[in-house]
């Protein structure tokens, strides 16, 4: 059963073409990533899902109704990179922000609080709730966005880049997260970086205009290629890609 | 030494003064700055945790444009009923429409939309004053004059904070989630836009209040000096708006003592005395950084 859903999906900046008749399906429960070059058009699929942008055509469905719709099921962690360093909010604060929408009023219920020490306990950020955002490392500022994804009680998390700019040892430590995470969610990964999620996922989103999914054990340097346009060059130490000759 | 003495006995008059039944425009000044101190610390906090300080300007001065047509119905045909004040609260709530249409829905040069606006609103303003019959001084109104301010402006005040105080309460976690992150906001089902414009519409009559005080064109100092100073020892956003209000208040209350007794204008002194002190709290956290 496949929880989202795109058809022939096109979209456009302006007059710039950012996907290009997109078709996929996302079954219940997979843990999946999604790779490409920059300004390929990883963000804006994931923002259409979310139902933040609308298609120019094709049909998007999530858990089988329109994104917006489907918001409240989703637990989303954006790029962490434009939070006001100055804003006076704790970590507490932010993770709290996932409960938000579920009465008129914002005022947090017990059950709120449970639920946010809950998600800060995944991510093995407790004992920093009191902190400020601004305090953090860029390791601690994923692991808090995670978490306040996590309070919304999702069924599908939407991930887009939760290993940049941490060092080794902190992506490691998130992947076993999610990996944990992937036993009651169904998880998108958005990632720059072939090779880490390769070893982890069975299937790859390769978006560059347009859009192919690969199992992950057809991904060999054709594909890759393919996908970059032979701009760049795929260097990799940790990974050995499977041959079919 | 005897400067020191010089400003505390100056000092010593301005409580003096205060007390005095003859000079009934001081307290009246003072009653106005201290309880609107509250408005200003709760929109002021939100302003600048917001960044739309500029936004607020744009409110601020095209508030002239309401002050004069409004004045110039009065005295043109003789509308009695036609007060200045009236003026100012429609021309802020008026531009706050507009220019959070701007920010919200004009993909680019919003701040050349937002700085015309601020421009077009003074322009108005000072036509509209200049065929004004009679004398107006525009510079009551750009620079404050306390002796505008009447028995029926503190009532206004305080209402305006009651309303201030309950919706800041209200939606204080919403209103806190759309100034840190607007996106997930929206996708956690806030009606970001709804908000946004209830934030605009609130600080367009916060600025209003302070006008007879410090006038338009100081205003906005007043909204977010007290927010910026207090952003300095704030963990949190309702900590920064309870330090806000304490800052904006004694501001006000020293500003005001100083402008009395040294027979300076109101406004500017006590915006020098603000920028003075968010200075030098400034340069204070540096040095202990450092």
């Amino acid at each position: 059963m496949s929880v989202i859903r795109m058809k022939d999906v096109s979209f456009s900046y302006a007059s710039i073409q950012v996907l290009e008749n997109v078709n996929l399906e996302i079954d219940d429960g997979e843990l999946i990533s999604v790779v490409g070059p920059n300004g390929g058009g990883k963000t804006t699929l994931i923002k259409l899902m979310l139902g933040l942008l609308q298609p120019d055509s094709g049909k998007i469905e999530v858990l089988d109704r329109e994104p917006v719709s489907a918001r409240r099921y989703i637990g989303y962690m954006p790029q962490h990179g434009h939070f006001d360093p100055m804003f006076p909010v704790t970590v507490l604060d932010i993770v709290l922000m996932g409960r938000l929408g579920r009465s008129s009023v914002g005022i947090f219920s017990r059950v709120d609080h449970r639920m946010a020490s809950e998600a800060l306990d995944t991510l093995g950020m407790a004992e920093y709730s009191s902190r400020l955002f601004s305090e953090l490392s860029g390791g601690q500022r994923q692991r808090v966005l995670i978490a306040r994804a996590l309070a919304c009680s999702p069924r599908i998390l939407l991930l887009d880049e939760p290993t940049a700019n941490v060092d080794i040892k902190v992506e490691e430590q998130l992947m076993d997260t999610i990996k944990r995470l992937n036993e009651s969610m169904t998880i998108l990964l958005v990632s720059h970086d072939l090779g880490f999620v390769s070893e982890m996922v069975e299937r790859v989103i390769c978006v560059n205009r347009r859009v192919v999914v690969h199992p992950t054990s057809e991904i060999n340097g054709d594909v890759i290629r393919q996908m970059y346009e032979g701009k760049l060059k795929v260097v990799r130490h940790d990974h050995h890609w499977k041959r079919h000759d | 030494m005897s400067g020191t003495t010089i400003t505390g006995n100056a000092m010593i008059d301005y409580f003096t003064a205060l007390s005095n039944p003859d000079i009934v425009f001081l307290r009246y000044a003072l009653a106005a700055g201290l309880l609107s101190s509250v408005a200003f610390g709760i929109i002021g906090s939100y302003v600048v945790a917001r960044r739309i300080s500029y936004l607020a300007g744009a409110i601020a001065h095209s508030v002239l444009a309401g002050i004069g047509i409004s004045l110039f119905i009065k005295v043109r045909w003789n509308a009695h009923w036609c007060d200045p004040l009236y003026g100012a609260i429609a021309a802020a709530l008026a531009s706050a429409i507009i220019i959070g249409l701007v920010s919200l829905y004009a993909r680019q040069r919003e701040d050349t939309a937002i700085g015309a606006i601020w421009s077009i609103g003074m322009a108005t303003g000072l036509l509209f004053l200049a065929k004004t019959p009679g004398y107006v001084d525009p510079m009551s109104y750009l620079f404050g004059n306390i002796l505008l301010i009447a028995r029926n402006d503190i009532w206004l005040i305080l209402g305006l904070d009651i309303l201030i105080v309950s919706l800041g309460t209200i939606f204080y976690n919403q209103l806190l989630a759309i100034c840190f992150d607007e996106e997930f906001a929206r996708l956690r089902g806030i009606r970001v836009e709804l908000l946004y414009f209830l934030l605009l519409a609130l600080t367009a009559l916060t600025v209003v209040l302070l006008i007879h005080v410090v006038g338009i064109v100081l205003v906005i100092a007043l909204l977010t000096l007290p927010a910026a100073v207090a952003s300095q020892f704030s963990r949190k956003l309702w900590q920064m708006m309870l330090l806000s209000i304490v800052f904006c208040a004694g501001f006000t209350l020293l500003g005001l003592g100083y402008s009395y007794s040294l027979d300076l204008p109101s406004g500017p002194s006590i915006i020098v005395f603000a920028s003075i002190v968010y200075m030098a709290v400034l340069l204070i956290r540096r040095m202990i950084r450092s």
